[in-house]
């Protein structure tokens, strides 16, 4: 753990460090704040790399959404690195290091405390669509919007780099057989997560 | 052949050999998680061949 703290490189990949049991306990823990956070401020992670606003839902449902969108991951890419690698895998290592991916995600859902872009949105539709009612917006509103987006871009950036190495360091790839491999495996995984997540919204009455 | 390995290969020999051939002790006593560990022996092993080899 003191080498992962030391290390600035662990920013972009702390699996040279940490994986397995740790890495899953701690990725768990991550998954279950995150939609802790999402329950508190109505953000939902609908998908690997979505949050969006939305409407009050139960805890339970935001804690399904991040266990789908961790199990996505991991039913697309664990095959794929069993069947590409050229060494022996630990499940284990890949479930946890894919859970501990969605540390960004944790950072990105806490911006739905902020109500500043909801409000930009709603001034945006109706200024330029006329759609909704007139929403009293100010320069500092678009400012911080801007901000959150940013924030929320970069974290789902390093999400997706984080998702990389965990698939590189545990399978042992690497070059375009990691590059390739993963690409298509983190789509069909995205597809996925939007899927069952879209599927699951329409079925289940809150 | 041990000679022709650099000294942190040596290195990693030797705490191998003390963590009695166990990847998860050498992990716990490198700092390193397992998998990182195991990549290294995959390597090194891979440079032993193409020693033997050549």
């Amino acid at each position: 753990m003191k080498k992962l703290l030391e290390d600035n490189k662990s920013l972009w990949n702390p699996f040279v460090y940490i994986a397995g049991e740790k890495a899953l306990l701690l990725g768990l823990g991550i998954i279950t704040l995150s939609a802790f956070i999402g329950y508190l401020n109505n953000s939902w992670l609908d998908g690997i790399l979505d949050l969006h606003y939305g409407p009050a839902a139960p805890f339970y449902w935001h804690l399904g959404m991040g266990l789908i969108n961790w199990l996505s991951v991991l039913v697309i890419l664990a095959p794929l690195a069993y069947v590409l690698t050229d060494t022996r895998i630990r499940f284990v290592d890949l479930a946890g290091t894919m859970a501990l991916a969605r540390f960004p995600m944790f950072i990105a859902v806490l911006t739905g405390f902020f109500k500043a872009p909801v409000r930009v949105s709603q001034d945006v539709l109706y200024k330029y669509l006329a759609i909704g009612e007139p929403v009293n917006v100010t320069i500092f509103d678009y400012i911080l919007t801007l901000v959150l987006v940013t924030v929320m871009i970069l974290m789902i950036v390093w999400q997706v780099a984080l998702l990389f190495n965990a698939y590189k360091l545990c399978a042992n790839l690497k070059g375009s057989r990691a590059g390739i491999s993963f690409t298509a495996g983190f789509i069909a995984a995205y597809i996925l997560s939007k899927v069952l997540i879209t599927w699951l919204s329409k079925i289940i009455v809150f | 052949l041990l000679a022709s390995l650099n000294l942190d290969e040596q290195d990693f020999i030797i705490e191998f050999v003390k963590s009695s051939g166990s990847l998860k002790e050498m992990a716990r006593h490198l700092g390193l998680s397992y998998p990182s560990v195991r990549n290294r022996l995959d390597e090194l092993i891979s440079k032993i061949e193409t020693i033997q080899n050549s």
